[in-house]
């Protein structure tokens, strides 16, 4: 079953609204449910006698809000200049071609990504400097619970080749720290 | 370890530990991540496909983590292969389906793994059992420092690490709690739970994740949002609403058997009779009963049972490990017939043991 927003990813979940003290059921994949909880919200707190009366009007308006997206010519034959994507052909695949896509198409995904995720900036991790010699101090703790768990299995040979792995590590550190 | 070797492996996932009495499975964090200067998976061609194998492969060769992990390439293996290795948890059904230059690379227990070539050139998975998640993102995090010291990540300051599809980008987690919720599916509050963490941009999947079905009351439990949350908020995030959940299916579970005594042991003591009787068991009925027994373990019915012995045989009895096991293709009926077999002498052996302890 085919998510009835988006028609392209299999249906997850069977989405139910009380419209009217009508109850309506519609089948939709994951990415599509925030877009329509987005634009229930909206619709909760009508400006206009616009508001839609039935999901099934919310959804129409939502797929063609979606497609509309800042729609001009212009915008949707935006090419990406590092891999030749154009924003329409990213609209109909959904997946972008190359890290220079996030630049090339800039204002439109920051209204997109607004949309899917609520918020347009990244708050989190960083990549580690490439060159940068890794701490032996995690390998050795996940080396550790899988030791734990083999000689818990009773896997011995296994939890020997463990064991081995866990003094090579300890010596390399060693050697490490002493030269 | 080659494939014949891994349908066999012990998955430290499926161990049991941390289980809260049967309800959690197991919980899984995953990373997207791609190659700076590359372009991406879906566009890229079979040379640079071929390219971010061999970087991914030495960038793991050069740490701790994963320099002893086997590899496979997706072309190399059969059709059954490599749906074994999504019945294992370890690759998406995408990638096991998808065409082009595809790789993965998997540690000796299997909770640390890295599918290459997917949506995204990387996709770093930790698993673990139970209701780990804080361990999970440790170990997955701890693997991307180790890749991240020897190749360049696709990054913006902005917008944090650059994935295929937008639904990705951010901090690139995925996290998903694998949860056996069969009171809240009894009860038909299971749409209540469902429609609560979509109103917070949480999500609840099939039991292969994304676009697929719940089967045997198992459902996945995630995050929907990638963007914006810091990686810790995630996962104390994602624990304490697993944990509403919990306690949510653990009073359906009290509330059933006050109200219903007689029918829960009743439908949990047939479902085990069942299981080490029948002749003939399809997969979805061998899911459907393993889920009442899960229930009569997680109600202290069933003390004979743990969350291993279960977990192992609901990896092990599906079509692909039983056809690898048999050594070939073999048809659905006559796989419903070898799995009927298996679960029996797998409740044998159970109950043999038992017999030596008492």
């Amino acid at each position: 079953m085919k998510c009835e927003i988006c028609h392209k990813n299999d249906a997850t979940t069977a989405y139910t609204h009380i419209v009217d003290d009508t109850k309506k059921t519609l089948l939709l994949c994951g990415n599509c449910i925030p877009q329509s909880e987005e634009k229930k919200k909206d619709a909760s707190q009508p400006k206009d006698d616009q508001s839609p009366k039935s999901v099934p009007q919310l959804i129409k308006k939502v797929k063609v809000e979606f497609n509309n997206a800042g729609s001009s010519e212009a915008i949707e034959n935006t090419v990406c200049r590092e891999c030749g994507m154009t924003y329409k052909q990213f609209k109909k695949v959904g997946r972008l071609g190359c890290h220079q896509c996030y630049t090339s198409f800039a204002p439109q995904l920051e209204r997109l990504l607004k949309r899917i995720h609520g918020a347009d900036a990244h708050c989190g991790k960083a990549p580690i400097e490439v060159g940068t010699v890794p701490s032996p101090h995690k390998a050795l703790e996940q080396l550790r619970n899988e030791l734990k768990d083999a000689v818990s299995c009773e896997q011995f040979e296994r939890a020997a080749k463990i064991r081995d792995q866990i003094r090579e590590i300890e010596a390399d550190a060693e050697g490490r720290s002493s030269s | 370890m080659n494939i014949i070797e891994l349908a066999a492996n012990h998955a430290q996932w499926l161990n049991g530990a941390e289980d809260y009495h049967g309800v959690v499975v197991s919980c899984r964090a995953r990373l997207a991540r791609n190659l700076s200067a590359m372009t991406f998976a879906p566009k890229a061609t079979v040379d640079d496909q071929e390219r971010v194998i061999e970087q991914v492969l030495n960038a793991a060769q050069r740490g701790h983590l994963m320099n002893s992990a086997s590899f496979f390439r997706m072309d190399a293996l059969r059709d059954n292969e490599r749906r074994l290795l999504v019945e294992r948890h370890l690759v998406s059904p995408a990638l096991a389906e998808s065409s082009g230059q595809r790789g993965l690379l998997f540690g000796r227990d299997e909770s640390l793994s890295i599918m290459i070539n997917e949506e995204d050139h990387l996709r770093l998975q930790a698993i673990l059992p139970g209701l780990q998640a804080e361990d999970a993102w440790a170990a997955v995090n701890a693997l991307d420092d180790e890749l991240g010291a020897s190749v360049a990540y696709a990054y913006s300051d902005r917008w944090g690490f650059l994935t295929a599809c937008p639904t990705n980008v951010g901090t690139g987690l995925r996290l998903s709690i694998l949860i056996h919720l069969p009171a809240l599916v009894l009860t038909e509050d299971i749409e209540r739970v469902t429609r609560g963490l979509t109103e917070i941009a949480f999500t609840v999947r099939g039991f292969y994740g994304e676009g697929t079905h719940p089967v045997g009351n198992l459902f996945q439990v995630s995050n929907q949002s990638t963007l914006g949350f810091e990686e810790n908020k995630i996962v104390e995030k994602l624990t304490a609403i697993t944990q509403q959940i919990i306690a949510c299916e653990k009073d359906a579970q009290d509330a059933l058997l006050k109200e219903a005594r007689a029918q829960v042991e009743d439908k949990v003591w047939r479902a085990y009779g069942l299981l080490s009787n029948a002749r003939v068991l399809s997969s979805q009925e061998f899911m459907n009963l393993l889920s009442a027994v899960r229930l009569g373990y997680s109600l202290g019915l069933l003390k004979q049972i743990n969350s291993a012995f279960m977990n192992r045989l609901m990896i092990v009895t599906q079509p692909s490990h039983l056809q690898m096991e048999n050594g070939g293709e073999i048809a659905s009926e006559e796989r419903d017939v070898c799995r009927a077999e298996r679960v029996r002498s797998h409740f044998e052996t159970l109950a043999s043991e038992e017999g030596k302890q008492s």
